[in-house]
């Protein structure tokens, strides 16, 4: 098989299994199968450990988006290797172990679709060779723990840990993204090979945020505060997640950078200092759990802290015992939490006050748990001792304050292990029943665990085989050191018996200084800035929203102008900076003052008349006056189709408006209302200023315009142009737009006829109408002229004003003021035709001319066109655009009959 | 001449954003109408003003830009359209929620 398909199913196994219908079919089998997972990882591993011993790296890209230079660039080398041996071989172990440890739980597919999913994500982070596929694993791992954590969801103290959990190490993945599009901003690549075959050195900047997500990965301090809360998680979970890899993540991004800050000070500096700070933390509030859980999570911590420190340090000797103490540490640590999670298995408890003595009931576990503890104190012959020995040789190498750091915080370290060990399986015994021997299942992880710590020890090269790949890339001078449990009398052995020393007297002065520990409170806790920060953005959320959501939508609409205001005024006032020009204006003639000021005073009337009539008038007034400007302005079609608008309109909102309810004067603030003038100048002030900024000075005349102005006679046999554009050449357009239209029509149907269903009642046609008769006389009188006219109009509009949209609006006013001068009930005898169908038949028409065109085998809505000499009339033209005005017609007066006879009717 | 137009339209404008920013339904539907005449004569200026040139090809050049005209025509038919549909929201929503005023509507 080839090295780039093991690579990818190192990620894709996990991912993939986890998809297996654990739950329905293979209930029964999920712990083994879900076991062969890793075993496989193991394998793979193995076979691929020729190509890293030697200090290669395996580097293979697939093809992504191609065009963001995004590949998926995956990449082994010895660090990475040994990072994912961890991970695959604790995941064994795990594995094996959560099937007993859970054996009965309804839950425990869902536990191990979880644990592969995780399995994958940070395989993915050890193996990413591309910084955002880096940090989409590294939030993957940081949602699988969140949802390993949360796991017993039903207690509030998972949920909550879960929370913590994900905001510190997700919050902190997002400054590394942050990080990792700097890096791409300033060295255009998103690929650790490239970078580091570049010998890039990057920014203390982007260091900083590097570190943050790491510290937060790594719960270093001050972001320590979300692994105690972990513990909630299921054990296996806390041996794996929370103690062999998850909080590794952090180390590996800052052992795998680290090259890359070679130049950087502020890099090793941070590193050890916070690293130191840590290590001493944790061991100091180790001391003071009863929880076995908790005591192990802050061991973790300061374990961690060791581990940091030690990375910053960045010598040969430090790398070593970096690299050692992070395989010491996954292996006792691992066996420790099992241990943990085995006792509480036995005996329902974690408190060190109930437990005690429970050698003499568990002693395997006991034998087991020794060895580890071993490690961990740091004592030989164990692996953890010869990493705590380079530790003293590398903190030696400095020779500043940081022996006496590394001599007090193992001294802690030397106290809580003993307080562990001691205070489960040595204490006084207690009333523990039910504690029996750990079951096989959950018995042999913990043995192979405490075993490798063993051997790590005894037989170094076992250890060194481990880490010597990643030894060469960690330091330049890959001088890497031979491992060896005695080193002779040298100045860390001395270090190693001082600590044993301090330890061991603080062990037997346990009952005075524990206590003593115990009372140190401090009076604000980290713990406390977390919740009240939390706390505090909730509540500023809340109050946020309770001020600008009032459930007024006046409130929501000042809003919207606002931002629309600013969104177009602040470019405006930059163009207007910057560009200078000199208006260009046509003289102005005294009578167009005149009617521009009586628009002003219509428009202000809409603003201030609060009675329904002068505000309608007002509008009216406006209308009006938009229409002499059109006759103004050489638009004769348009002042004819917007006049009679108006009056239709008219009619509408005369008909309707006494059904609306009278405009209240409400009392309003005056800041409110002030406001409301001031956005309404503004927004003013800025649709003048865009007219001014598109018009004056630059005027570009039309393109278009010539074209159609030579044209319209010739291709379309029409002299109106206006007409010739809507019917012809835009006749898309106007199609659309009368199905738009029609489409109105059908709505305001719709909502008066079927929205009154549930009280279904006849028209009252009985109300009392005063018919003015000089009104009757002059309907029945015109009606029949203005219907002539309309059709006059139609059929010459297209070389003079006049049209489909013109003669029915016209045809629409003489028909309804039939029905205003006649009461509804003769006004639906004379006409009963549904207007619905009008409509449909003018759309028919209309598309119908258009298809027609196709027949003929031009584009849709092609129009052809021949002239005809009628007696009377004159020339006409016959041109097919005007059967598809006459569908313009009839769908104009049939919506606007039918809008305003539904709404009569009503 | 322009410049008096566009002061026009401002004002129209302006009155419009009033109007929308009210409580009751037709005054938010007559500011609309004032909104589509501004746009309208908007368009209209920015085609270029000129007296006495409509786009009639009987009458002789220079004539007045036919195509905002154009776009105008059915702006000015759709725009009633919208006036209408409005009208009868506005009236569907006294039937149904008794009131007129969008802020007594809210939350309710």
């Amino acid at each position: 098989m080839s090295t780039p398909f093991l690579l990818s199913l190192l990620i894709l196994l996990p991912i993939l299994s986890a998809a297996l219908p654990f739950s329905r079919l293979l209930r029964h089998a999920v712990g083994p199968l879900a076991t062969l997972v890793p075993a496989a990882q193991v394998l793979i591993l193995f076979i691929l450990w020729p190509d890293v011993r030697e200090g290669g790296q395996l580097l293979h890209a697939w093809a992504w988006l191609a065009d963001l230079g995004l590949h998926l660039g995956l990449a082994l080398d010895g660090l990475s290797w040994l990072f994912a041996c961890l991970i695959a071989g604790i995941g064994v172990l795990v594995f094996f172990y959560a099937a007993s440890y859970l054996h009965a739980d309804p839950l425990l597919p869902r536990l191990y679709r979880l644990l592969l999913l995780f399995n994958g994500a940070m395989m993915g982070v050890v193996l990413a060779d591309n910084l955002i596929l880096l940090s989409v694993f590294w939030e993957l791992t940081s949602i699988a723990s969140f949802l390993l954590i949360g796991f017993r969801s039903q207690r509030p103290e998972a949920c909550d840990g879960a929370t913590k959990a994900l905001l510190l190490t997700a919050g902190g993945g997002l400054v590394m993204l942050f990080a990792i599009l700097a890096v791409f901003v300033q060295h255009g690549t998103f690929d650790l090979s490239t970078l580091r075959a570049n010998q890039v050195s990057l920014s203390s900047f982007i260091g900083v945020c590097f570190l943050l997500a790491a510290f937060s990965k790594s719960a270093q301090f001050p972001f320590h505060i979300w692994l105690p809360s972990a513990m909630e998680a299921p054990t296996p979970v806390s041996a794996y997640l929370h103690a062999a890899t998850m909080v590794k993540a952090g180390l590996y991004l800052v052992a795998r950078l680290s090259p890359l800050f070679a130049a950087d000070p502020l890099w090793p500096a941070a590193t050890v200092t916070v690293g130191g700070v840590t290590l001493v933390w944790g061991g100091v509030l180790a001391c003071k759990q009863t929880d076995l859980k908790a005591l192990l999570a802050y061991s973790t911590v300061s374990q961690l802290g060791l581990i940091m420190s030690l990375l910053g340090l960045r010598t040969p000797t430090a790398s070593v015992a970096a690299l050692l103490h992070i395989v010491n540490h996954a292996a006792f640590k691992g066996a420790l939490f099992l241990t943990a999670g085995a006792v509480e298995h036995a005996t329902g408890t974690r408190d060190l006050h109930q437990l005690g003595g429970l050698r003499a009931a568990m002693p395997l576990t006991a034998a087991a748990a020794l060895l580890a503890t071993l490690s961990m104190a740091g004592l030989p012959p164990s692996g953890g001792f010869v990493s705590k020995e380079l530790f003293y040789e590398a903190v030696l190498e400095t020779s500043s304050w940081l022996p006496s750091v590394a001599v007090a915080a193992s001294g802690f370290t030397f106290l809580y292990s003993l307080l562990f060990f001691h205070g489960v399986f040595f204490a006084p015994p207690r009333e523990s029943p039910h504690a029996h021997e750990t079951p096989v299942g959950m018995l042999l992880p913990i043995a192979l665990l405490s075993g490798c710590a063993l051997v790590f020890g005894l037989a170094p090269p076992v250890a060194e085989a481990l880490i010597a790949p990643a030894v060469g890339l960690l330091s330049a001078h890959a001088a890497a050191a031979h491992l060896a449990l005695w080193h002779g009398l040298t100045p860390a052995f001395g270090l190693s018996l001082l600590t044993v020393a301090i330890g061991g007297a603080a062990f037997l002065w346990r009952d005075a200084l524990v206590p003593l520990l115990r009372a140190c409170k401090a009076p604000y806790s980290f713990d406390r800035a977390y919740s009240d920060g939390v706390l505090g953005v909730n509540a500023f959320a809340v109050w946020l929203r309770t001020r600008y959501m009032t459930g007024h939508l006046t409130d929501y609409a000042t809003y919207l102008m606002t931002v629309l205001l600013l969104a177009l005024g602040l470019p405006l006032w930059w163009f207007y900076r910057h560009t200078a020009f000199t208006p260009d204006v046509a003289p102005v003639e005294q009578y167009e003052i005149g009617l521009a000021l009586l628009m002003a005073i219509g428009s202000l009337g809409c603003c201030v008349f609060r009675a329904r009539v002068p505000l309608v008038l007002s509008l009216g007034l406006v209308g009006a006056l938009v229409s002499i400007f059109f006759v103004l302005f050489s638009a004769p079609d348009l002042a004819l189709t917007q006049i009679l608008v108006e009056s239709v309109g008219l009619v509408l909102f005369l008909l309707v408006f006494r059904f609306l309810s009278p405009i209240a004067r409400k009392p309003i603030s005056w800041s409110k209302r002030g406001v409301q003038v001031a956005l309404s100048v503004g927004s003013g002030l800025v649709v003048a200023l865009v007219l001014l900024a598109a018009n004056l000075g630059q005027i570009h005349p039309s393109v278009v315009a010539p074209f159609y102005l030579a044209s319209s006679y010739l291709l379309a046999g029409g002299r109106n142009v206006v007409n010739v554009i809507v019917v012809d050449f835009r006749g898309y357009d106007t199609m659309g737009e009368i199905t738009v239209f029609s489409v109105a029509a059908l709505a305001v149907f719709a909502m008066i006829k079927l929205g009154s269903q549930g009280n279904p009642g006849p028209p009252d046609l009985s109300t009392p109408v005063l018919p003015s008769v000089i009104l009757r006389a002059i309907a029945r009188l015109t009606l029949h002229l203005m219907l002539l006219f309309s059709v006059y109009l139609l059929l010459r509009g297209h070389n003079a004003p006049g049209g489909g949209f013109i003669a029915g609006m016209l045809t629409a006013v003489a028909i309804i003021l039939q029905m205003i001068a006649f009461d509804l009930r003769t006004f639906l005898q004379e006409i009963p035709w549904n207007p619905l169908r009008i409509v449909m038949t003018g759309l028919a028409i209309a598309a119908s001319t258009g298809l027609g065109a196709l027949c003929f085998g031009y584009p849709f809505l092609t129009s052809a066109f021949g002239h005809l000499h009628l007696p009377l009339i004159g020339e006409v033209e016959l041109v097919t655009a005007v059967l598809f005005d006459f569908g313009v017609y009839l769908v104009v007066v049939g919506t606007t009959l039918g809008i305003i006879r539904t709404i009569a009717e009503d | 001449m322009e410049l008096l137009m566009i002061a026009v339209i401002g004002i129209l404008f302006g009155c419009g954003t009033y109007l929308l920013l009210q409580a009751h339904l037709l005054q938010i539907i007559v500011g609309l109408a004032l909104f589509s005449h501004g746009a309208n004569l908007a368009l209209m200026v920015s085609g270029g003003l000129k007296r006495g040139g409509p786009p009639l090809l009987t009458i002789g050049a220079p004539y007045a830009d036919p195509l905002p005209q154009a776009l105008i025509l059915t702006a000015i038919v759709i725009s009633f359209g919208v006036t209408a549909f409005a009208l009868v929201l506005a009236f569907l929503t006294k039937q149904v929620c008794v009131s007129n005023d969008v802020d007594e509507l809210a939350g309710g």
